[in-house]
């Protein structure tokens, strides 16, 4: 799982670099040489979307999604155990349909060979950021949960699984999502 | 019936401990299915990417990248060293630069917690240092940090503006520029109670004065000293806020501009540790920005819900049918905002209230900025209210205190706020006097 993280690190990393250069570059090329390319709006806008689920997918990883944690923290061991299981379900639910479908729509586009309106570029290569995105939440849900659920055995805190406590605003992050 | 369904399978989802954003979908996912089988799902799908496929909120990830960046290169010490420098000396003069810097890392950072973090390291302690108890100390934090959301510029605006967008024409400028007079306002309520807990604390002898008078005054070449330092933190709002106003940026394009800003000054802070750093601040920026944007993206697909299915309408019926009193109204939303804004995020809870409050403001002739600020302020103080306010839990972990004693440290700050807040509800002008004065629309 070490290259999951990997993997979903890289792709944020040089998501997030190229928005905001892309985005920078514009501004600096609208306001100086009078030249406006906010064509590439359409690249930058759909790369938010690759950002937002993959990191998504990472989020899941990290126990940095918010969520209410009032009644679990009362439960017995069983009754975590229960609700580690229902909660999984229900997300994991989620991210199949958004599997199964955004694969739907990417087959589609594919099919029909659409393409972006500014740049004509494949609309599918951009759309399959759902998909992907999608995938790796799944597998991800799968993975916190078994972790979860061993947690829940050997009686350890959350907190000592998730090391990776690097600066404080993530460190109140995953204490938000433990808690809350 | 459908009205049930969606927020009674939404709240036991919650409860589940389901995260806020899968509950918002799976809620959504389930009346769907009722409604219509599986034919509809893609709508889903398709709601959830392009929701997130927005120009606009792209502004979202730049605030956020600016936010930690200045965070990293240790921005908020310098900012808060400066304002020690200035009433660091006076008697409570520590709350005084609680508030202070609150407000100004707020006209950088635009989220709640992040605020919390960057300030709560070095002032809870200090404040702790300074005679002060842990709960009041962590208290104060909890609650200056949430004015990070009413300052521009603030993520909050900018969802309420694509939310209300929808119904009415309303621009991310003007509930900026609104947001400014009623987050000081809020900064000088809890300045007051604050002090009012230092008095009171005097005079049942728990207050170690003696400690507090432990600062000296800053001369004049030390204030100096300390501004230069600020300078770089200092010159960020002017950026943002100057940028704006100036008629050069969009909101989108001076949240890149500050972010690369960021980017450039900590390339001289940090010099050759930067790259290392440069690769956490992404990952740490884009985790942050995940996790709002992954409940934009499922929020739309439940407010989709919400106005296709007539929920909105119907309530905004039962409601007028109740009462048509313009006061007694307002005040039922504020009490149902400040109930909500205890159990959600602000975030999820624009997709949800707006779709069916605005129509109902609309009707009784509230001016949508004034209910896009008093909205804000409510769900700001939902931030740093117990069981679950989650300003709570960063400011209790960094004052070493459980959640019970920081519980009944905060509620002076509560209260203060609330006054603030019914304030700012009832006196439109408050609100709308700095934007119209400048003629932003």
């Amino acid at each position: 799982m070490k290259i999951l993280d990997y993997i979903e690190e890289v792709i944020l990393f040089i998501t997030f670099l190229t928005i905001t250069l892309i985005t920078f570059a514009n501004i600096l090329s609208r306001n100086i040489f009078k030249f406006s390319f906010s064509f590439t709006e359409e690249i930058t806008i759909n790369l938010l979307v690759l950002l937002t689920f993959v990191g998504t997918a990472l989020g899941v990883r990290r126990y940095a999604h918010l969520g209410f944690t009032l009644i679990y923290d009362i439960a017995g061991k069983m009754g975590k155990k229960v609700i580690i299981v229902v909660s999984a379900i229900m997300s994991a639910g989620l991210f199949a349909i958004l599997l199964y479908y955004g694969y739907e729509m990417v087959a589609f586009q594919m099919k029909i060979s659409q393409t972006t309106p500014a740049l004509g570029m494949p609309q599918w290569i951009l759309s399959l950021a759902l998909p992907l995105g999608a995938l790796l939440c799944l597998i991800r849900t799968v993975q916190v949960t078994i972790e979860e659920i061993k947690t829940v055995d050997t009686d350890e805190d959350i907190q000592a699984v998730t090391n990776d406590q690097e600066s404080l605003v993530e460190t109140e992050e995953q204490k938000g999502e433990v808690k809350i | 019936m459908t009205a049930i369904t969606l927020f009674g399978s939404f709240l036991a989802l919650i409860a589940l401990r389901v995260p806020i954003a899968a509950s918002l979908a799976v809620s959504s996912v389930i009346v769907l299915f009722i409604s219509n089988g599986f034919g509809s799902f893609e709508v889903v799908t398709d709601i959830m990417y392009t929701s997130v496929a927005k120009f606009t909120l792209l502004a979202i990830p730049f605030f956020i990248l600016a936010g930690v960046i200045m965070d990293h290169i240790g921005i908020s010490k310098r900012l808060i060293d400066f304002a020690q420098a200035l009433v660091g000396h006076r008697k409570g003069g520590i709350v005084l630069v609680t508030v202070l810097v609150a407000i100004f890392f707020a006209a950088i950072s635009g989220s709640g917690p992040a605020t919390v973090a960057a300030i709560g390291g070095i002032l809870i302690p200090a404040m702790i240092k300074n005679g002060y108890r842990k709960e009041t100390a962590g208290g104060l934090v909890a609650s200056a940090g949430a004015i990070g959301i009413i300052i521009p510029p603030s993520i909050a605006f900018i969802i309420f503006a694509i939310v209300a967008g929808d119904q009415i024409p309303i621009t991310i400028n003007r509930l900026f520029m609104a947001g400014i007079v009623p987050g000081i306002l809020v900064g000088i309520g809890l300045f007051i109670a604050g002090m009012y807990v230092r008095n009171r604390d005097i005079k049942r002898g728990i207050f170690n004065q003696s400690e507090e008078m432990q600062i000296r005054k800053s001369t004049g070449k030390e204030k100096w000293d300390a501004f230069v330092r600020a300078i770089p933190g200092l010159l960020m709002p002017v950026i943002i806020l100057g940028g704006i106003y100036g008629g050069i940026f969009t909101p989108t394009e001076a949240a890149v501009v500050a972010a690369m800003y960021g980017l450039i000054i900590g390339m001289f802070i940090l010099r050759k540790d930067y790259f290392k750093v440069l690769y956490k601040i992404f990952i740490e920026s884009a985790l942050q920005t995940a996790v709002v944007m992954i409940i934009v993206s499922a929020a739309s697909v439940f407010a989709y819900i919400v106005t296709t299915e007539q929920i909105a309408s119907t309530i905004s019926d039962v409601v007028l049918g109740i009462t048509d009193n313009k006061y007694i109204i307002l005040l039922l939303v504020n009490i149902i905002l400040l109930i909500a804004g205890a159990f959600i995020d602000a975030i999820s809870a624009y997709y949800i209230f707006v779709p069916i409050l605005l129509p109902i403001m609309m009707q009784l002739n509230v001016d949508p900025t004034v209910f896009g600020v008093f909205m804000t302020i409510n769900l700001a103080i939902g931030l740093f209210t117990p069981p679950v306010g989650l300003n709570l839990y960063v400011a209790a972990s960094m004052s070493k205190s459980n959640i019970l004693q920081i519980s009944r440290g905060v509620v002076p700050f509560i209260i203060a706020s609330i006054i603030v807040l019914l304030i700012v509800t009832y006196i439109p002008i408050i609100t709308t006097f700095l934007p119209d004065l400048l003629g932003v629309k």
